[in-house]
C-alpha cells in the first residue's frame, strides 16, 4: 500500500499584506465584503509514493515545490483534495528549527526530538549517536546561542536523521555545512535509503536527484508536468528551462542535440546518450573555476543541424564560442574562446558526462572496465591517465544495450591537451570523459581575440569491433621470437614471455643546458603502427625540439632510427641511446674490450661506466646465461658513438648498454630542421 | 465611579489592605499575563510553526503554563502575607480549585481566540493590551465589589456594563472563599462559568478549525 497518497490536492493562498483589524483590508473590509484575491499555488496534484521509495521533486522556482513539501510535512493543510500519509514524517526542511538559544545542546536535542515525534526514551537511546554524529562533543552542554552556525546545523541534522521516522522530507539541506559535513549527510541519506526509508527529496541539484531517487516528479506552475524515472524527468526539465534565446534543438538523422545555456545534451531516438549534466566546460583563471554554464548565453545561429552559441562569462572578459554540428551519426563540437583583453588561463576542461550504462572504456593503448561506483566514492576516480598524449577514447556498453559505442576524438592546436577518463562519484553516478589542458605558465596568457581550444568529434556509428581495433590497438611488433612494444617514450623488448629490458627500456636522452632530457619526459603523440613498423613523435616541454622514433623490424631485431626536428637553433652537450637490461646480463663486449658486469654494492647511487677504452665504436653486446645475447649496432652516418657498458644504481638493479655521443670542444649544434641522431639496430642471437 | 485607592483600605473591607489587594492582584495578573502573552505567542514562535508539524494549541498553552508559574509564586507570597496578618485559611480554601478551574477555562478560551486572531490581524495584540489596562480598573482588585454595588442603583446602565466583565465575579468569588471563608455566591460565579465555557468552546472550535492553515498566515 502506498505510504503517501495525494488525490487532486490543491492549495491557494489569499493574496494580501499583513492583516490589520483596523485599517485597509481589515475588519471593515471583511464587513464590506471586499473580494479577496487568491493565488493558486498547487492544482490537482495526484500521485502515490510507495514505502521505501526515494522520490524526487524538481521544478523551477515558484513551481510549488516548497508548498508541496509543507503539505507533506503537515505544516499546512491543502485547500482542496485529499492527502493520506501512513507513517511518521520527519522533515529536514529547516535544520535546528525550534532550537531554543538559551537551552543547552543537550536540552535542545530533547526538545527537537519531541518536535520530530520521538519520545523521551527514544531520544535517550540514540542520544550518544546524535552527539557523535554531530561532532559537537563537549559543547553539548553549552547553550546553543554560543554555537557557531555550523555547529547549529550539524546538531539539527543529526537529530533529524536519528529520529527514525518512516518518511524523510529532505529539502536543500545538503547545501549547508562544509564539504566534510555534506559528505556525511549524503552518506547518511544513502544509508537511510538502504534501510528502506521513504525519502522525499526536493532539490535543484539534478545530479543528486538523479543519483538518489527512484522516481522524480516535475512541477511547473503548481501542476504535475511529468513523472517518471529520474533520467526521463530531468531530461524533460532541462529541455524546458531557459529562455528561447539560450536554447536550440537541432537534429540530423536519428540524432538530436539540445543546447541549453552552456550545456549540450545528445539524444538518439529519444534516448539521452549523455548523462543529465550533458557536455560542459570550465576554465580556471587566477585560481578560480569558471563554469561555462554560468555564462550569459545567446544562440547566434540556428540551423536544422547546427548551432552556434556565444556565452559571455560574467566574471572575466571572455566569451565562449561553441559551434556544434550534427552529421550522420556524428557530433562535432568546436570550442573556442574570444578574449576582450589578454586573460591568464591555467586549466581548461571540457567535461563529457555519460550515463553509467557505459561499462567499458578504451583509451589510447589502454582499455578497462569501470568498476562499480560505491557509496564511499565521493570524488571522481581517474581511470586512465597515460603519459602518452592521447587524443582518442571510447566508451562501450554491455552487449545488447540500446546505447551505441561512443567514440571521442580530440583535435587541437594547443599543446598539453589530453583526454582523461574518470569514473564519476557515487552521487552523480556518471562516467566522465574530460578533455583537459593544463597550460604551463608561459602559455597561460590567452591573447585578445579568438583562440581555438579543441574540437571534439563524437562518432556514434562505429562498430564496437572497429573501435577495439583502432583505439585498443596493440602497438607492438613481432620479429621472430622478439616482441617490441612502445610505451611512454620507451621501447619494451620481450623475448618469448620474458621482458629482457628493464627500467627505462630502450630510450634516448639529451643533455641540453645541463639538463638531461629523457625521452620518457617528452609528450608523446599518438602511435602510428603497422605490422612491422612503429612511428611516434614526442614534443619536449622544455626545449624547442621534437623527437621521432622510427622502429622497423628486421631479422631477429629492430632497426631504430631517432630523428630530431629542431624548431630553433639548439646546442646539445651530449646525447645517448641506451638499452637498459635485466640484471641477469653478466658480461659485456665491445670491439675493443670485454668484461663482466660486477655486482652493484648497496648504496651505489650513480651509474658506473665499466669500460676503459673510450674509442668510438660501432657495436656493444651483453650476454647472459639465461637470456639471449643482445647487441646494439650503431650505423649513424657522421657521428660515431662511444659504446659504453654501464651498471645502473643499486636500486634500479639493471645493466645498460649505451651509444654515447660526446662532442669535441664545442657542443653539437643543430640548426632548425630535421636531423638524424641515431640509426642502428638492436639484435639478438639466441 | 472609581474610588481613590487610599480610601479603600478602611472602607471596602475588614481585611488588611495587603491581604486584600494581593488576593485580587495575583489572580488578575495571571489572567492578564496569560492573555497578553498567548496573544503574541504564535507570532513569536513563527519559526517553529512554519517549519514543524505539531499540535498548534501547544504554543498558546505553553505561554499559559509560563504564566502559571508566575502565578504560583504570587500565590505563595499571598499565602505568606495572609498567614502573617490573619493566621491562615479556613474551609473556604476548598473552593480555590473550582474558581481557578473556571478562570483557567476562561483564560484558555480567550488565549486560543486571541492568539488565532492576532495571526490574522496583527493589531489584536495592542488591542488586548489596552483592553487589559481598562480591565484592571473595571475589576475589583484594589477596591471591593461592595463599593461598586452600593453605587449600582445610581448608575444602573453602567453597572450592567460593569457586570459583563467575567473577572468581576471570579475575583469576588476568590475573596469570598479565601478571605471571608465562605462559599462564593452563585449569582456571581454562574455568569463567569457560563462565559468561560462559551469562551473555551469558541476558542477550541475556532482554533482547531484554523490550526492547519495557521502557517500560511505567519
Amino acid at each position: 500500500m502506498a505510504i503517501i497518497e495525494l488525490d487532486n490536492v490543491g492549495k491557494r493562498y489569499a493574496r494580501r499584506g499583513t492583516g490589520m483589524l483596523f485599517g485597509r483590508r481589515g475588519l471593515a473590509g471583511v464587513l464590506r465584503g471586499d473580494a479577496r484575491e487568491f493565488s493558486e499555488v498547487l492544482r490537482g496534484i495526484t500521485f502515490k509514493i510507495e514505502a521505501g521509495e526515494s522520490f524526487g521533486v524538481i521544478g523551477p522556482n515558484g513551481s510549488g515545490k516548497s508548498t508541496l513539501l509543507k503539505i507533506l510535512a503537515g505544516v499546512t493543510a491543502p485547500s482542496s483534495g485529499r492527502i493520506e500519509i501512513r507513517g511518521r514524517v520527519a522533515s529536514l526542511l529547516e535544520l535546528g528549527a525550534g532550537f531554543h538559544p538559551l537551552l543547552t545542546g543537550r536540552e535542545n536535542v530533547y526538545l527537537n526530538g519531541r518536535i520530530l515525534g520521538m519520545s523521551r526514551a527514544d531520544v535517550n537511546r540514540v542520544f550518544d549517536h546524535i552527539v557523535a554524529f554531530s561532532g559537537i562533543g563537549e559543547f553539548i552542554d553549552n547553550p546553543v546561542e554560543t554555537y557557531s552556525s555550523g555547529m547549529y546545523v550539524r546538531l539539527g541534522f543529526s537529530v533529524a536523521v536519528h529520529a527514525n521516522p518512516d518518511i524523510f522530507l529532505v529539502d536543500e539541506v545538503l547545501a549547508v555545512g562544509d564539504e566534510e559535513f555534506q559528505r556525511k549527510c549524503r552518506q547518511r541519506i544513502i544509508e537511510l535509503r538502504e534501510q528502506g526509508k521513504t525519502i522525499i527529496f526536493v532539490s535543484h541539484d539534478l545530479g543528486l536527484v538523479n543519483a538518489l531517487c527512484d522516481h522524480v516528479l516535475l512541477l511547473g506552475s503548481g501542476q504535475v508536468i511529468s513523472r517518471g524515472t529520474p533520467q526521463q524527468t530531468i531530461d524533460y526539465y532541462l529541455r524546458q528551462t531557459g529562455t528561447p534565446q539560450e536554447k536550440h534543438t537541432f537534429a540530423c538523422g536519428g540524432l538530436d542535440a539540445v543546447f541549453a545555456r552552456g550545456r549540450l545534451s545528445l539524444y538518439r531516438d529519444n534516448t539521452e546518450l549523455t548523462a543529465p549534466c550533458g557536455l560542459q566546460a570550465e576554465v580556471y583563471s587566477m585560481e578560480r573555476c569558471h563554469l561555462a554554464h554560468e555564462a550569459d548565453w545567446r544562440v547566434v545561429e540556428r540551423g536544422p543541424a547546427h548551432c552556434l552559441a556565444h556565452g559571455r562569462m560574467t566574471r572575466m572578459p571572455m566569451t565562449h564560442i561553441w559551434e556544434m554540428r550534427l552529421e550522420e551519426n556524428k557530433l562535432v563540437w568546436d570550442f573556442s574562446v574570444e578574449c576582450e583583453r589578454p586573460v591568464p588561463i591555467s586549466v581548461f576542461n571540457a567535461n563529457l558526462y555519460f550515463p553509467s550504462v557505459y561499462t567499458e572504456w578504451l583509451y589510447g593503448e589502454l582499455a578497462g572496465e569501470f568498476p562499480e561506483v560505491l557509496p564511499t566514492d565521493l570524488a571522481w576516480n581517474l581511470m586512465a591517465n597515460s603519459v602518452v598524449l592521447c587524443h582518442s577514447a571510447a566508451l562501450l556498453t554491455r552487449q545488447g544495450s540500446p546505447y551505441p559505442p561512443v567514440d571521442v576524438r580530440l583535435e587541437t592546436q594547443l599543446p598539453n591537451v589530453r583526454l582523461l577518463m574518470f569514473n564519476g562519484d557515487y552521487v552523480s553516478g556518471t562516467r566522465v570523459l574530460q578533455a583537459n589542458a593544463v597550460l604551463p605558465a608561459s602559455q597561460a596568457q590567452f591573447p585578445a581575440g579568438r583562440t581555438r581550444l579543441v574540437t571534439l568529434h563524437f562518432d556514434l556509428g562505429a562498430s564496437e569491433d572497429a573501435l577495439r581495433r583502432r583505439i585498443g590497438m596493440d602497438h607492438s611488433i613481432q620479429a621472430g621470437s622478439l616482441n617490441f612494444r612502445f610505451d611512454s617514450g620507451a621501447l619494451h623488448i620481450m623475448y618469448g614471455d620474458t621482458e629482457i629490458t628493464k627500467g627505462n627500456h630502450v630510450y634516448a636522452s639529451m643533455l641540453v643546458g645541463r639538463l638531461w632530457n629523457d625521452s620518457g619526459f617528452l609528450q608523446w603523440g599518438p602511435v602510428a603502427s603497422t605490422a612491422d613498423r612503429i612511428s611516434v613523435t614526442g614534443v619536449s616541454r622544455r626545449f624547442p625540439f621534437r623527437l621521432r622514433w622510427e622502429f622497423h623490424s628486421v631479422q631477429n631485431g629492430m632497426r631504430v632510427e631517432l630523428r630530431m626536428e629542431v624548431l630553433e637553433a639548439l646546442d646539445v652537450e651530449e646525447y645517448q641511446v641506451s638499452v637498459m637490461l635485466a640484471p641477469e646480463y653478466a658480461h659485456w663486449e665491445t670491439e675493443f674490450e670485454a668484461g663482466a658486469f660486477p655486482d652493484v654494492p648497496p648504496g651505489q647511487e650513480d651509474w658506473q661506466h665499466l669500460n676503459r677504452n673510450y674509442e668510438p665504436g660501432k657495436r656493444i653486446s651483453a650476454q647472459s646465461p639465461s637470456h639471449p645475447r643482445i647487441t646494439l649496432h650503431s650505423a649513424a652516418p657522421g657521428r660515431t658513438p662511444r659504446m659504453t657498458p654501464i651498471n645502473a644504481s643499486h636500486i634500479e638493479n639493471a645493466r645498460a648498454i649505451q651509444a654515447l655521443f660526446v662532442p669535441g670542444r664545442t657542443p653539437f649544434h643543430f640548426e632548425p630542421g630535421e636531423h638524424v641522431l641515431f640509426d642502428g639496430v638492436i639484435a639478438i642471437e639466441a | 465611579m472609581f474610588i481613590p485607592a487610599g480610601r479603600i483600605g478602611g472602607n471596602g473591607s475588614e481585611h488588611p489592605f495587603a491581604v486584600y489587594l494581593l488576593c485580587g492582584l495575583v489572580f488578575w495578573q495571571f489572567f492578564a499575563a496569560c492573555l497578553s502573552r498567548s496573544t503574541v505567542s504564535l507570532l513569536e514562535n513563527h519559526d517553529l510553526v512554519k517549519k514543524a508539524n505539531f499540535p498548534r494549541e501547544v504554543v498558546p498553552l505553553a505561554s499559559l503554563g509560563n504564566c502559571a508559574v508566575n502565578c504560583a509564586i504570587g500565590f505563595g507570597v499571598f499565602v505568606v502575607v495572609r498567614f502573617w496578618f490573619e493566621g491562615g485559611f479556613g474551609w473556604g480554601l476548598l473552593w480555590l480549585p473550582v474558581i481557578f478551574a473556571i478562570q483557567c477555562a476562561l483564560s484558555v478560551g480567550l488565549a486560543l481566540l486571541c492568539s488565532f486572531l492576532n495571526v490574522h490581524y496583527r493589531d489584536v495584540g495592542y488591542i488586548v493590551d489596552v483592553a487589559l489596562t481598562f480591565g484592571f480598573y473595571a475589576t475589583p482588585i484594589f477596591y471591593s465589589f461592595d463599593v461598586v454595588q452600593q453605587k449600582a442603583a445610581a448608575y444602573p446602565a453602567l453597572f450592567k456594563l460593569y457586570m459583563l466583565n467575567p473577572m468581576v465575579g471570579i475575583i469576588t468569588a476568590y475573596r469570598q472563599a479565601l478571605l471571608d471563608n465562605h462559599a462564593p455566591s452563585m449569582e456571581y460565579l454562574l455568569y463567569p462559568l457560563a462565559f468561560a465555557v462559551l469562551a473555551l468552546a469558541a476558542g477550541v472550535y475556532v482554533f482547531r478549525r484554523n490550526a492547519a492553515l495557521l502557517a500560511d498566515h505567519l
